[in-house]
């Protein structure tokens, strides 16, 4: 294996396990079965450590193994978890992911190994505070010295090289093709294996034996010069499914204590096995089993103890694992790019078989062109990851941004299996994490007041998920003080955003904290604070092709809805005509057609009782030319309004393929990108969010002037 | 198989892995139902594995707990490697 290019892979495994690691620290305080979440985080750091160690990154190594140690403690219940600890191990997990990262930039930060020092000094502590003795002399981070009782050290029969390895395999190693054999063949290999032990007992009666299951244990001694890592990597492919103990040469008597405390086997029986290894003498032994009983030792963390994977660990791991296989983006991305020309291609094919009315082309195409339906719908399956994962990073900012302005908030998550584009999930991370930090700074009141208002002590705030009319619709509530109409008013009648005497709808009035300068202002109220670069989210959202609005309850909270496209790479369209052009509406947001005679008196009609206003596409785009006589209204809904357009002439679905907007355009309103049609022409796409919008808050022109659109 | 009045032995031939451990198992059940005295002829085995020999150790504990002596009367060099390897040489063969 080239390790070169297992750097990437190492990276992106232990991003993903730090993320792991950290949902589960988010939630072990309060989860049914902490066990799980405990040794959830232990694998977490025992992978990211062995892995580390294969890449010859000490620095991380070194870090783990101290965490390692302590989470050891958690899980066999010698330490206890609380929230300082959950902090102190948060930051850890950060730590790493630092030192994740500078591996991944290549750039060595010499700040990190020390920020690193307060982090060891508290987890030392955690390691030493168990027994009797107070961490009084709290021991060097780094390099912990020796327990002093058991500081003496074994004696090793072979002088400079003789290792102890402690092997316990796991039942799956024969199903899974791998031979316990096969490693001792191969420490012989790195040196001279001395002695052999099995552990007696461990197979049992014939009448009791499954034949395919693994049931060894050894205990070995090897005499080598090989070095420590060289040693591990033997048993690389098993360690999962092993409980492997390495001691080095000269361990301290305090590491044989804890392999013999830590091993289910009788302590003399164990010992005697490490005498008969020629590990131990019996007089070091004896002090060994004298002491197994005593608390352990403060500042004694078991150092060359590489970790213990209980079989129940290994099982986990296994159904975590799961059947995926990691692709590139990239590689994702150009077959999506592909995919869109192959519609386009397909259409135009399909305009030429129309053509040339040959029946059998005709049906030929067809058949292609549900294919290539169903490859499109596969590809875009391909890049549709579940939100959730972007919704756990919350959790945690949540909670440090919670302590850190002294509010009790929770986070309640829903919708986390909402799938949607990983490109728009990248993109909406920095808008959301802007929602939810304003949120808790300004929607959720201080504790004393949320009393006095009879509402709960701690405050919450809600992020949910959920599909609707082909968009994701992601919610930030919060069940604070809410929004504040008449002071936004007052702000936006002082920074000259509304004119003084028009009345405004309340979605109009909230929507005004979008308005970009619309609180640069001081951090009076918590309004002013609301509208801190709401207009830079908004701006987020909108080139998304997506849109905001905002919603409010005074006393009650606040609720920030962001709609997005599910992908932003194609769409089920459906063209419509004015004149010599041809626009494309979402083919999600269609509600109905209906025919329309227009006596041009008014831009609303009656839809079986409702008023239904429309927008005559013509004159918005200012197209030439008269409407023929019988023209048609497109009813599109967005977010729960609806609106007529007017065209001349409908030409029905197609598939569309984005074709973004050049900047040039950036200006024009009420577009939202282009497509090539099949037989070559541009296509519009409406913008239809803009439009809805338009329409609701009354006259504003979409395109100034504007030839350019026709 | 074949067995003799005073002592009975078990050959096996072949390959010892668990690609044959299961019918072995059967083969080593069968032949410790009779409780007299069993030697196991393991001369003609050309492969053992992990499996092989977690068999023959089951086989060793079924007869310890039953007070039945059973030895390894003879064993390929592929056994005897294997049984050095673990250590076991002089614990299980005779002699």
């Amino acid at each position: 294996m080239d390790l070169d290019d297992a750097l990437p892979t190492f990276i992106a495994e232990s991003r993903e396990l730090l993320q792991e690691m950290e949902h589960a620290l988010l939630g072990v305080l309060t989860a049914h079965e902490p066990q799980h979440a405990v040794n959830a985080i232990f694998r977490a750091a025992h992978t990211i450590k062995g892995s580390a160690g294969l890449f010859a990154l000490d620095e991380i190594v070194d870090f783990t193994h101290v965490l390692e140690s302590v989470l050891d403690r958690v899980r066999d219940g010698t330490v206890t978890l609380d929230e300082r600890l959950v902090a102190l191990l948060l930051g850890c997990s950060d730590h790493i992911g630092m030192q994740v990262e500078a591996v991944a930039s290549g750039i060595r930060d010499p700040g990190t190994a020390d920020r690193a020092v307060p982090l060891l000094a508290q987890l030392q502590r955690h390691l030493g505070d168990d027994g009797a003795a107070p961490a009084a002399a709290a021991p060097a981070p780094a390099r912990p010295a020796p327990a002093p009782t058991l500081a003496s050290f074994a004696p090793g029969e072979c002088g400079a090289g003789h290792w102890h390895l402690s092997l316990r395999f796991g039942p799956d190693v024969l199903r899974n093709g791998m031979d316990p054999v096969s490693f001792l063949r191969y420490l012989g290999r790195l040196g001279r294996v001395t002695a052999v032990a099995l552990v007696p007992g461990s197979v049992p009666a014939l009448q009791a034996l499954d034949p395919e299951r693994c049931y060894l244990g050894l205990e070995l001694a090897l005499d080598s010069d090989a070095d420590q890592d060289a040693i591990e990597g033997t048993f690389e492919f098993v360690r999962e499914d092993c409980a492997i103990h390495i001691l080095p040469p000269h361990s301290p008597l305090a590491d044989y204590r804890s392999l013999v405390a830590m091993r289910p086997e009788p302590a003399a029986v164990l010992g005697a096995l490490l005498v008969r290894c020629g590990s131990l003498d019996p007089a070091a032994l004896a002090t060994v089993l004298t002491d197994a009983d005593a608390p352990p030792m403060p500042a004694a963390p078991p150092e060359p103890v590489e970790g213990t994977p209980p079989r129940q660990r290994a099982q986990e791991a296994k159904a975590a694992e799961g059947a995926s296989i990691r692709v590139d983006a990239d590689k994702l991305d150009r077959l999506i790019n592909l995919v869109g020309e192959l519609v386009t291609a397909s259409a135009s094919a399909g305009l030429v078989a129309r053509s040339v009315r040959n029946v059998a082309l005709q049906e030929c195409q067809a058949t292609l062109a549900t294919l290539v339906d169903e490859v499109r719908d596969s590809a875009l399956q391909l890049r549709m990851v579940k939100i959730g994962t972007s919704f756990t990073r919350f959790r945690r900012m949540v909670h440090d941004v919670a302590r850190e302005i002294g509010k009790d908030i929770a986070l309640v998550v829903s919708g986390e299996d909402t799938e949607l584009d990983k490109t728009v999930i990248e993109k909406i991370g920095d808008p959301l994490t802007h929602l939810v930090r304003n949120a808790m700074d300004h929607g959720i009141e201080p504790a004393a007041q949320r009393l006095a208002r009879d509402k709960p002590a701690q405050g919450t705030v809600t992020l949910n998920a959920y599909h609707d009319s082909g968009h994701i619709v992601i919610e930030v509530g919060d069940d604070g003080g809410g929004l504040d109409r008449e002071r936004i008013l007052a702000k936006a009648l002082e920074r000259g955003l509304v004119e003084p005497g028009r009345p405004l709808s309340d979605s109009e009035t909230y929507a005004l904290v979008f308005e970009p300068g619309f609180s640069t202002a001081e951090q009076v109220t918590n309004l002013s604070g609301r509208g801190v670069g709401m207009d830079v989210v908004k701006r987020n959202i909108t080139a998304l092709r997506g849109s905001i609005a905002i919603a409010s309850t005074p006393g009650r909270g606040t609720t920030v809805t962001v709609r997005l496209p599910l992908t932003l790479a194609l769409i089920n369209g459906f063209q419509v005509g004015v004149g010599s052009s041809v626009f494309v509406v979402p083919l999600d947001m269609v509600d109905e057609c209906i025919e329309f005679r227009d006596d041009g008196s008014r831009d609303y009609l009656d839809l079986r009782g409702k008023v239904l206003p429309f927008i005559r596409l013509r004159a918005l785009f200012d197209i030439g030319g008269s409407p023929p006589p019988r023209q048609n209204i497109v009813i599109v809904r967005h977010a729960g309004q609806q609106v007529g357009l007017v065209v001349d002439t409908l030409f029905g679905e197609s598939q569309t393929v984005i074709k973004p907007l050049s900047r040039l355009f950036a200006q024009a309103r009420g577009i939202s990108g282009t497509s090539i049609r099949g037989n070559g022409d541009v296509a519009l796409i409406l913008d239809i969010p803009a439009l809805v919008a338009s329409r609701e808050s009354g006259s504003r022109p979409l395109v100034q002037g504007s030839p350019l659109l026709v | 198989m074949q067995t003799a009045p005073a002592q009975a032995t078990l050959r096996i031939e072949g390959d010892m892995t668990i690609y044959r451990a299961a019918e072995l198992r059967e083969l080593l059940v069968e032949a410790l139902q009779d409780p007299q005295p069993l030697a196991l002829d393991l001369s003609g085995v050309t492969e053992c594995d992990s499996a092989g020999l977690q068999l023959l150790l089951a086989a060793h504990a079924t007869a310890a707990e039953r007070g039945q002596p059973l030895q390894v009367a003879h064993a390929s060099a592929a056994l005897h490697d294997m049984l050095a390897l673990f250590g076991l040489d002089h614990s299980l063969t005779a002699g």
